[in-house]
C-alpha cells in the first residue's frame, strides 16, 4: 500500500487507480516527446499536380511565423512555444515571380515603411494545453488543408536560399514550412516524371492507391481504394508507382495518391 | 514482485501508445502519355496466324497499347503472368485454338497475375480476319471500357473512269481502317449516298442510282443482290433507320424539284415536311422520336434543324453560316455537320444537353458527308483539297486525324455500319 492511500479502500479499487494513473502517466509521456521532442512530424495535406505548373501570379513571401494571422496555421510546421522569440526586423524579399499590380504597388509600400519600423517586439503566441491539442486532433480526424499552389520548385529553391531557411513562406495567402515544400516539390517531380496515362483518356477519369513504403524505400503493399473503370488506366497508374524512386522520408509512411490524366 | 512491476508498467506504456499513423494524400496529374505494354501471347499459334496479326493490328489502332505478340507453347500459369510482369508488360491476351470451331482468349493483369476476364468465342462465318475483330469487339471493353467497333464496314463511294472520259462511282466497303477494300456495287452507272440499315443479322446497303429517268434508292445485300425499294420520280435518297429497323426517313422530291422528308413504318407512309426548300440528310435520334435534318427553307442557305415526330415541331439548330450533313450519336447525345469556314467546310459538333456548338477541325480540306462510328469515339468523313478527294477518320479522344484512302483515288460519300452479328464480307 501507498503512504496517502485511505487504509480502509479494497485493494481492487486502489489497483485500478494505480492503472489509470500509471496509463495517464504513460500518455503524458509519449504526448510530451512527440509534441515537443520529435520534430520530424508531418500534418496530413494534399498536393496537386497540374500542368500549368508555372503560376506567374503567384507571390511569395517570406515573413516570420509570429507575423502569421491567428486564425491560419502554419502547415508542416516545427512547434517554436517552446523556444524564445527574439525580437527582429520584418524584412521583405523581393518577389520570384511577377505578381498583380495591386499586391506590388501595396508591397512596395509595405517595404518602405518597414524599413523605416522600428523592430518589433514578438508576443508570445498562446500555448494550447496537451488536452486542447489532444481534442482538436480527436475532434478534427481528417483536416483539410489547403492545396498547394502550383509553384515551380525552383522558384521555391530560390526563394528558400534568399531568405533564412528556418522561416516559414507565405504563398497566395497560405503559410508553408519551407522544408514541407521542398520536400512536396521534390515528390511532384518524382510524379511527374513516372504518370504516363495513355492517351484519350476523360478528364473525369481518376483512380486512387494507397501504398506503405517499408524503410527499405519500397512500396510493400499496394491497394487500389477506387478505381477508375478503366483497366488500362489502373494498370498505368500501378507501374508508375512501381518506377517511382521514392524519397527517404517517405518511408514508413502511408501515400494514398489519386492519378488524374 | 519489483521486476513483475517493472514489466506491468512497460506493457502499460506500450498498450498506452497514442497510434500515430504517418499518413499523406497526394493528387498526380499527367504532363505526357505513354502506351500500355501489353503482350498478345498465342498458344501453339501455327492456326491463328492471320487472327494473331489483325488483333496485334487492331489493338495497335488507337495508339494506347504498344503490342507485342509472343508466341507460348502451354497455357500461363500464375508464376508466367508473374513474369511477364517482370518482363515490363503491364497487360496480357492469351488465345488459343479450343474446340469445336472456338477461340478461347483470357485478358490477365500481370501485376496481380490474375485473369481479368476470358471467354470462348464461337467462330462466325469463315473469314479469319472476321474473328479476330469479333475477339478483339469483346477485349476492348475489357481494357479500354469502351464499345468495340472493329467488326464494322466503312462503305463510301469511288470514281472509276472509263473509256471516252466517262466517269461512273462504284460503291465499296473496307474495314474501319481502310483496308481490305470490296467492291460492292460495280455497275457502269452513278452511284452515291451509300447508308447502312440498322438489322444486325443481315447487313444491307441503301445506296441512289442514277438512271435516266430518276435518282432511285436500291439496297444491295452483301451477295450483290439488289432491290429497289423507292422508285418515286425526281430524287429518292439518304434513308435514317430506326434502333429496330422497322421505321426509316429519307427524302425525295416526287417531282415536284425540291425534296421533302418522308417518313415510313407500318402505320404507314408519311410526309414530315412541306416547304419550298431541299430537306435532305435525315438523322434519327436513338429514342426514334427526333430526326435532324439539313434544309434552306427558312434561310436561303442550308441549316441545321431537328423535327420532333410526337409533335410535329421543327427547331432550328444552327444559326447562320452553311451547314449541312446532320449525323446523330446516341453515345455522346451529339450531332456532328459541317459549316463553311473561311471557304472551307469544317466539322462541328452540336451537344444536346449543353446545349452548345464546337469545332473539331481546323486543317486544310472541305470536309463533307460526316457520320459516327457505332462507339461514338470516332467520325468518317471525305476531304476535298486540290482536286482530289480522301475519306479520313476523326478519333474524338485523341483529336488526330487519319486517312483511309490515298490521293491517287477520288473517294466520297463515307458511311459506317453497325456492329453487325458477322463480320460483312461481299461474295461475289
Amino acid at each position: 500500500m501507498w503512504r496517502w492511500q485511505p487504509k480502509n479502500v479494497h485493494r481492487r479499487y486502489a489497483l485500478w487507480a494505480k492503472l489509470v494513473v500509471t496509463s495517464a502517466a504513460a500518455h503524458v509521456v509519449m504526448l510530451f516527446f512527440l509534441f515537443f521532442v520529435y520534430r520530424d512530424r508531418l500534418n496530413d495535406y494534399a498536393l496537386t499536380v497540374s500542368r500549368n505548373l508555372l503560376k506567374q501570379d503567384v507571390s511569395i513571401l517570406i515573413m516570420q511565423a509570429q507575423m502569421a494571422p491567428r486564425n491560419q496555421t502554419v502547415v508542416g510546421a516545427r512547434n517554436t512555444s517552446t523556444k524564445k522569440p527574439e525580437p527582429q526586423k520584418v524584412v521583405q524579399k523581393k518577389q520570384i515571380q511577377k505578381p498583380p499590380v495591386k499586391t506590388a504597388v501595396v508591397e512596395e509600400q509595405k517595404k518602405q515603411e518597414i524599413k523605416q519600423a522600428k523592430p518589433v517586439v514578438k508576443k508570445e503566441p498562446p500555448k494550447q494545453t496537451v488536452q486542447q491539442a489532444q481534442q482538436k486532433k480527436v475532434e478534427q480526424p481528417k483536416k483539410e488543408v489547403p492545396a498547394v499552389p502550383q509553384v515551380q520548385p525552383k522558384a521555391i529553391e530560390q526563394a528558400v536560399a534568399a531568405s533564412d531557411a528556418d522561416l516559414p513562406i507565405a504563398i497566395d495567402g497560405q503559410v508553408y514550412d519551407v522544408e514541407t515544400l521542398l520536400r512536396l516539390a521534390a515528390l511532384q517531380e518524382e510524379f511527374v516524371r513516372c504518370w504516363k496515362p495513355p492517351v484519350g483518356m476523360p478528364e473525369d477519369c481518376l483512380c486512387e492507391v494507397s501504398i506503405f513504403v517499408d524503410m527499405n524505400g519500397k512500396v510493400k503493399t499496394m491497394e487500389m481504394i477506387k478505381a477508375s473503370g478503366v483497366l488500362m488506366y489502373d494498370v498505368a497508374a500501378r507501374s508508375a508507382l512501381h518506377q517511382m524512386e521514392l524519397p527517404r522520408w517517405t518511408r514508413g509512411k502511408t501515400l494514398t495518391i489519386t492519378f488524374k490524366p | 514482485m519489483h521486476t513483475k512491476k517493472v514489466f506491468f508498467f512497460l506493457y502499460l506504456m506500450i498498450v498506452c501508445l497514442p497510434v500515430h499513423a504517418d499518413e499523406m494524400q497526394i493528387q498526380a496529374v499527367s504532363t505526357q502519355h505513354a502506351k500500355v505494354p501489353l503482350v498478345l501471347a498465342v498458344v501453339d499459334g501455327t492456326k491463328l496466324e492471320d487472327v494473331t496479326s489483325t488483333l496485334k493490328r487492331d489493338l495497335s489502332f488507337s495508339a494506347q497499347f504498344a503490342v507485342t505478340v509472343k508466341s507460348v507453347a502451354t497455357k500461363p500459369t500464375k508464376k508466367d503472368i508473374k513474369n511477364l510482369f517482370a518482363d515490363g508488360f503491364a497487360l496480357a491476351v492469351f488465345i488459343n485454338e479450343g474446340k469445336n470451331k472456338t477461340i478461347e482468349w483470357r485478358v490477365y493483369d500481370t501485376l496481380q497475375g490474375n485473369m481479368v476476364k476470358g471467354k470462348r468465342y464461337a467462330k462466325r462465318g469463315d473469314v479469319a480476319i472476321g474473328w479476330a475483330h469479333n475477339i478483339t469487339d469483346s477485349v476492348w471493353p475489357v481494357l479500354t471500357g469502351q464499345d468495340g467497333f472493329f467488326s464494322t464496314k466503312i462503305a463510301y463511294c469511288k470514281d472509276v473512269k472509263h473509256a471516252k472520259s466517262k466517269t461512273t462511282k462504284y460503291v465499296c466497303i473496307a474495314d474501319y481502317d481502310g483496308s481490305n477494300e470490296q467492291i460492292l456495287v460495280d455497275l457502269p452507272t452513278v452511284n452515291v449516298a451509300p447508308r447502312w440499315n440498322k438489322d444486325v443479322n443481315n447487313p444491307l446497303l441503301f445506296y441512289s442510282e442514277y438512271t435516266n429517268e430518276n435518282v432511285r434508292l436500291v439496297a444491295v445485300d452483301m451477295h450483290k443482290r439488289r432491290r429497289i425499294t423507292s422508285n418515286f420520280d425526281g430524287v429518292n435518297m439518304l434513308p435514317a433507320f430506326s434502333q429496330d429497323g422497322k421505321k426509316v426517313v429519307y427524302c425525295a422530291s416526287r417531282g415536284k424539284g425540291n425534296c421533302q422528308l418522308y417518313y415510313c413504318d407500318k402505320a404507314g407512309f408519311k410526309q414530315l415536311t412541306d416547304n419550298t426548300g431541299n430537306n435532305i440528310s435525315p438523322s434519327l435520334s436513338d429514342d426514334d422520336k427526333s430526326i435532324f435534318f439539313c434544309s434552306d427553307y427558312q434561310t436561303g442557305r442550308p441549316q441545321v434543324y431537328v423535327y420532333h415526330l410526337p409533335t410535329g415541331k421543327i427547331e432550328r439548330i444552327t444559326k447562320g453560316g452553311f451547314c449541312a450533313s446532320p449525323s446523330y450519336c446516341a453515345q455522346r447525345k451529339q450531332i456532328a455537320y459541317t459549316k463553311m469556314v473561311e471557304g472551307e467546310m469544317q466539322v462541328f459538333v452540336y451537344d444536346e444537353r449543353k446545349k452548345n456548338h464546337t469545332q473539331l477541325t481546323t486543317s486544310l480540306g472541305s470536309k463533307e458527308e460526316c457520320a459516327w462510328s457505332p462507339c461514338g469515339n470516332y467520325l468518317v468523313y471525305s476531304v476535298q483539297q486540290s482536286g482530289w478527294s480522301r475519306i479520313a477518320t476523326f478519333n474524338m479522344l485523341t483529336k488526330q486525324q487519319r486517312y483511309l484512302t490515298s490521293t491517287k483515288e477520288h473517294c466520297s460519300y463515307p458511311a459506317w455500319s453497325p456492329v453487325y452479328f458477322q463480320f460483312p464480307v461481299v461474295r461475289a
